[in-house]
């Protein structure tokens, strides 16, 4: 589904990413693991195609249509139509844009690039309740601007919420587990494994072994110094939480 | 431009009764003959150039000219909903298929001796000599005391000749105690057509304890002038909300003057712009604070893409004995493109020490980290900027409290934005 040749890229002329290799299969969860500035959200960036990352060398092949193409001949939006998510770490706050228009839009706009009629709005509101079930999320927050005033752990509910209303085919979750509690990202897993089908693929990008409790990888790699350095399973990350990533990295 | 030979036709045309009128109406024309149109040497032009429109080659409206056409009818009627009271006037000429019954609340009366004014402190002096030359009536809209009208009522002004007309209009409203009404001035010129002009002066008067909104929306096409002078004054206890929803036109000026003759009277002023190409937008706001215990509070927006320009000033007067004044005023603009540009003016004079009042402005554009949160959604770059310029201006537009007219305004501004957002 997805395929990393050689990638170097850069934000703000300071590499980065400098020769990443990665393949991703249908079905497949990858956890990305490493130290910090290690280029892991970097790595998520360029993925969803935010502006201010470029790729100066390599390429990113995404299927579409059951074709590779290359994933950055794609506009940000187009990715995303085709089944790309990127869970933000950070997720900004959009004063004056409901909640609900927001998903809502979203959700047509895919629709729509399917070639598909647009949901009514009281149609997705009912899809909606369910989707807001899994992530335990009151409906009050739907008629509330996206993310404005939201605590952390909300902001973070919201982006699982999205991925479950969007569904994508490749969820990249930048760092979702970071400044959680133990319900919370209880809840997040849960919101992920949902998502899990032998269609999906998922990136997760973590520092802690704590949200590989709950979602169970099939592969878990290091990376370092812009490059994946070592693959395993998710024994890997068992050892990484004992021994730290020092033995690896010298 | 020759606006003696203009004026010459208007006169013989459109004389009025009285003779006093008459020379009134001379005097006025002759005024405007010596100091001319404002320019931005006047202080309270600083922001706006009239050059544009003094190269046009303006005749005086017709009211020969005044029958629409088939589809001209047909498009005016989408702009007058059911749920509203119509009043359409075309070129001048209230329009009696288009208008629905006045019903007592509308009259349209030749001009007298006392409705022309010479204030030489009026900043918009100059205009409204050009708006008197070119008068022979006003429209007078009355509602009687205790009187609640439940629709909003509508006032449209149809500009429909082929050639550069230009035209002036007078209203006059007076809300009488305890009265209620929702009122929106809409002026609609047609596309295509060529460059027009209207010069609108507007005159309020709310009594004791009534209440009015009063919405004023300029969606005329991209090759109209359109000049406002509005003074709305206020009785104690009187309440009124107000709304300028500028859309269309390329040069706009609003000079809106609010002005507090009784005690324990609320001002809402509200403006919205939204500009795109060479739009030009100025604002001149004049809140008059004569006598104390009232509250007013302000607040303008602009959005501006292209290479548009707004200019706001916010021009507040408390003056000496207008204790317990409370007035708010603030300004925020969105800008779209780098070529766009935004004045903002605050002018506080407070001659009164026991008063409270705060004025802001804010100048912003979109953050980039906000689109891409958008666009890694699959919401393409036009919905994005449209949702959040739409999230910008509609609180506003919510301010104005009746659905029916929300409705009607929220219509008008999304289809701006479509617009808009093509161009970005």
């Amino acid at each position: 589904m997805l395929e990393i040749n050689n990638l170097y890229a850069k934000v703000e002329d300071k590499e980065i990413l400098k020769g990443l290799s990665l393949k991703v299969k249908a079905g497949e969860v990858h956890a990305i693991m490493g130290p910090n500035g290690s280029g892991k959200s970097t790595l998520s960036k360029v993925l969803a195609g935010h502006p201010a990352y470029e790729v100066t060398s390599g390429e990113i092949n995404y299927e579409v249509n059951f074709k590779m193409q290359s994933l950055l001949e794609l506009e940000p939006d187009v990715r995303a139509k085709e089944g790309v998510f990127l869970a933000f770490q950070y997720p900004v706050e959009i004063p004056g844009v409901s909640n609900f228009s927001f998903l809502h839009t979203a959700f047509n706009s895919i629709l729509q690039h399917q070639g598909s009629e647009p949901m009514s709005e009281g149609e997705f509101r009912e899809f909606l309740y369910q989707k807001m079930k899994i992530v335990q999320m009151k409906p009050e927050y739907l008629e509330r601007p996206v993310n404005v005033g939201f605590s952390g752990g909300e902001k973070k509910k919201n982006e699982i919420l999205q991925m479950a209303v969007l569904s994508p085919r490749l969820a990249l979750l930048d760092e979702t587990d970071s400044g959680l509690d133990i319900d919370a990202l209880k809840i997040v897993a849960e919101g992920v494994n949902k998502l899990r089908s032998k269609q999906n693929a998922i990136i997760l990008i973590t520092h802690y072994q704590r949200l590989l409790d709950y979602i169970k990888p099939d592969f878990v790699h290091v990376l370092s110094g812009g490059k994946i350095i070592q693959t395993g399973d998710a024994s890997l990350a068992l050892e990484l939480e004992k021994k730290g990533y020092d033995w690896l990295v010298n | 431009m020759n606006w003696e030979n203009n004026y010459l036709n208007f006169k013989n045309s459109s004389a009025l009764d009285s003779v006093k009128a008459n020379e009134k109406r001379q005097k006025s024309f002759e005024q405007f003959l010596t100091l001319g149109l404002p320019t931005k040497r006047d202080e309270a032009w600083k922001y706006t150039s009239l050059s544009d429109f003094k190269e046009i080659e303006w005749k005086s409206h017709d009211e020969a000219e005044a029958n629409l056409t088939h589809e001209q009818m047909q498009e005016i009627s989408k702009q007058l909903p059911s749920d509203f009271i119509n009043f359409v006037f075309v070129n001048g000429i209230l329009n009696n298929t288009l208008s629905d019954d006045a019903d007592g609340l509308i009259d349209l009366i030749e001009l007298s001796e006392e409705d022309f004014e010479f204030d030489v402190k009026n900043v918009e002096d100059r205009l409204l000599n050009l708006s008197q030359a070119f008068l022979n009536k006003k429209i007078n809209l009355t509602v009687a005391s205790h009187k609640f009208v439940e629709k909003p009522v509508q006032v449209v002004f149809v500009q429909s000749s082929k050639s550069s007309v230009y035209l002036s209009e007078k209203l006059n409203v007076r809300l009488a105690e305890n009265a209620e009404m929702k009122l929106i001035i809409n002026s609609i010129s047609f596309i295509n057509s060529t460059a027009d002009a209207i010069n609108l002066n507007v005159n309020i008067h709310v009594e004791k304890a009534a209440r009015l909104t009063y919405v004023q929306l300029q969606n005329e096409d991209s090759e109209s002038f359109h000049f406002s002078q509005c003074l709305l004054e206020l009785d104690s206890t009187a309440q009124v909300q107000t709304l300028v929803l500028s859309l269309g036109n390329k040069l706009t000026r609003n000079y809106f003057h609010l002005k507090f003759l009784g005690e324990n009277a609320y001002a809402a002023v509200y403006g919205l712009g939204v500009l795109d190409g060479n739009q030009h937008l100025d604002n001149y706001t004049f809140i008059q604070h004569a006598i104390g215990n009232n509250q007013s509070v302000q607040h303008y927006k602009s959005i501006l893409s292209g290479s548009s320009h707004s200019a706001f000033r916010g021009r507040v007067l408390i003056e000496r004995d207008a204790q317990k004044a409370n007035s708010e005023q603030l300004n925020n603009n969105l800008l779209l493109t780098r070529t766009a540009q935004a004045d903002s003016v605050p002018q506080l004079e407070i001659y009164a020490d026991d008063v409270k009042a705060g004025h802001g402005a804010t100048f912003g554009q979109l953050d980039k980290d906000e689109i891409f949160y958008f666009l890694s959604r699959g919401i393409n770059q036009y919905q994005a900027v449209k949702m959040l310029s739409y999230g910008f201006a509609k609180e506003l537009i919510y301010k104005v409290e009746n659905e029916t007219m929300q409705n009607y305004l929220i219509a008008a501004l999304n289809q701006k934005l479509d617009r808009m957002v093509q161009n970005v």
